[in-house]
């Protein structure tokens, strides 16, 4: 079941992402597409994408007759302190130079017109919010008012930093993009935060982040009770507390079994005990 | 670029640049944000399996290494990300543990700098070399010198210090930065640890040995294998440089108590196979 933002566009409950797939991406996108992904994550940042190799599967399935207006289209600005030397725009210029540059880039890539979501990669700021990430803010919310991009998010970023967009903002972000660690709540401030403002949490590195709490007994209860693997219970899971999962499983049967995590439902009792069950 | 290990628990600092925590639980005591993270990868750590049996024994530190390494293999995504965040400033991988010398962030390094070394899964050249400490002067016009081996087996450090014309102690701290340790007995049985020590020196070794046949036969520079035998069942070797040019053959060899260390006396050395040696310079 489709999720909605705030402004009213619709974005699949799930979503396909492309980190570190280097030389296979183009595979690896055309076969999560093929088991019934229709959200496909990536970033104009070479150092750990291939937007370039995600255009090319998009072109492919242009021809096999699945559409850019099929496809649900999510890409980053990276900021200079996130890339290596391989920058899609000109470092001495202005930011918003650079995300225009960026985005433009991006296009290019995607073979497309316009973006579904544009995502900031991470504030250039630690802690806070400084003068560069209110640039860059500007530069997406032109993007976003110019019709580009249906919506715009933000990644990587802290409760405070968030809190703080919120409040200052001419748009607010559509969407968050953080890593999700179950110590941490998975995440709970931030998710907090999304919630009061109606923006879509989309969570990444759910497995990955989160491994040590496969081998909780009440975990491995709770695979067996529902028939399921593990790594379906947390996307299963996340999706019930409002968060929207990323996979970049590389496995084609995973693909298809992450897909199918919503043939069941978890009981309120239960999402309270995995929600702090890494704590 | 650098990667450096550190406790959590000591206070962070500029210098640290990138900060990784590489435990696979949260670390006892310390907050999210007094761990001063910039990320946390608990997945790149050992399996828990591998953790218990280590538990910190010394005398494991070797296996550990090498069974860890193999667990690293198969993390391609995760080892990526972390390598992704190397050439772009120093990346300070931190763990929990007492035991300063023997842990996964010190294991995990070793094997992180051994493969950006090799250039297996990045950019090759200059942008990801990891030099340390670069030569005195440049092949060329130079005639070798030998190095002498300040450790008991420290033959194969020597033999590429005299190539790139550098001390002992300067290839021996390179070699400690890319996680290779004379002391590491995986380094009597095999020549991969010694390629990207050659590498980062701008030296191209061959991709594989070639059997001696004869003196006139090898090539200018090489490193050789003499004195092979068996230990334990695992072969070990002495490693020495053949080198010729406009002073003629000669062999440098490292062992400390040779009146002299370069040698001409081909009779006597038994040379089992050699490894090519190209200076890029």
């Amino acid at each position: 079941m489709p999720w909605t933002t705030y402004n009213n566009v619709s974005i699949p409950s799930f979503m396909y992402g492309t980190a570190w797939k280097k030389e296979a991406t183009t595979g690896l996108v055309l076969q999560a597409v093929e088991a019934g992904f229709t959200a496909i994550d990536t970033a104009n940042q070479l150092v750990h994408y291939d937007e370039a190799r995600v255009g090319e599967a998009l072109v492919q399935l242009a021809r096999q007759g699945i559409t850019r207006d099929k496809l649900f289209l999510q890409t980053k600005f990276t900021p200079v302190n996130g890339q290596d030397h391989r920058l899609p725009y000109d470092a001495g210029a202005t930011i918003t130079t650079q995300v225009q540059q960026s985005f433009a880039s991006s296009l290019t890539h995607l073979h497309t017109d316009s973006l579904d979501s544009y995502v900031l990669h991470g504030p250039y700021s630690r802690r806070g919010l400084g003068a560069e990430d209110w640039e860059v803010w500007a530069a997406l919310e032109s993007l976003y008012d110019a019709g580009k991009t249906r919506m715009i998010g933000i990644s990587n970023v802290s409760a405070d930093q968030l809190t703080l967009l919120c409040a200052k903002a001419k748009h607010k972000p559509m969407m968050v993009q953080n890593r999700c660690y179950a110590a941490f709540g998975w995440d709970k401030e931030v998710r907090e935060i999304c919630r009061t403002h109606g923006i879509i949490y989309q969570g990444f590195s759910l497995l990955t982040a989160n491994s040590g709490i496969f081998a909780e007994p009440e975990m491995r209860a709770l695979a067996a009770k529902y028939q399921t693997g593990l790594a379906q219970l947390v996307f299963r899971f996340s999706q019930q507390i409002g968060m929207l999962p990323l996979t970049g499983t590389t496995n084609p049967q995973h693909m298809k079994e992450d897909l199918q995590c919503e043939r069941f439902t978890l009981s309120s009792e239960e999402l309270a005990a995995i929600e702090t069950i890494g704590q | 670029m650098k990667v450096m290990v550190k406790r959590i628990y000591a206070p962070a600092a500029r210098s640290d640049g990138f900060r990784v925590l590489v435990d696979r639980l949260w670390p006892r005591g310390i907050s999210k944000s007094d761990a001063k993270l910039d990320l946390w990868l608990p997945d790149l750590g050992p399996s828990t399996a591998l953790r218990q049996w280590f538990n910190h024994d010394p005398a494991r530190w070797e296996e550990f290494q090498h069974r860890y390494h193999a667990e690293l293999k198969g993390k391609t995504e995760l080892v990526s990300e972390l390598k992704g965040q190397v050439p772009r400033g120093t990346v300070t991988l931190l763990y929990s543990v007492k035991d300063e010398q023997h842990n996964q962030a010190v294991a995990l390094r070793s094997f992180l700098m051994i493969r950006l070394a090799a250039g297996r899964h990045g950019t090759r050249g200059k942008k990801h070399a990891v030099v340390v400490e670069g030569p005195n002067t440049t092949m060329s016009g130079r005639a070798l010198k030998p190095v002498v081996q300040l450790e008991r087996t420290g033959c194969g450090i020597a033999a590429v210090a005299a190539i790139a014309g550098v001390s002992y102690r300067q290839a021996q701290r390179t070699a400690n930065q890319l996680g290779i340790y004379a002391t590491d007995r995986r380094l009597w049985s095999e020549t991969t640890y010694v390629r990207p020590l050659l590498r980062n020196y701008r030296l191209c070794p061959a991709s594989t040995e070639q059997p001696f046949l004869s003196w006139s036969s090898l090539p200018d520079l090489a490193l050789l294998a003499i004195k092979w035998h068996r230990e334990r069942g695992r072969p070990c070797w002495h490693w020495v440089v053949f080198v010729r040019d406009s002073d003629g053959e000669r062999v440098l060899d490292s062992k400390r108590s040779l009146k002299s260390h370069v040698r001409r006396d081909f009779g006597r050395m038994m040379p089992k196979w050699y490894l090519a040696v190209v200076t890029k310079r």
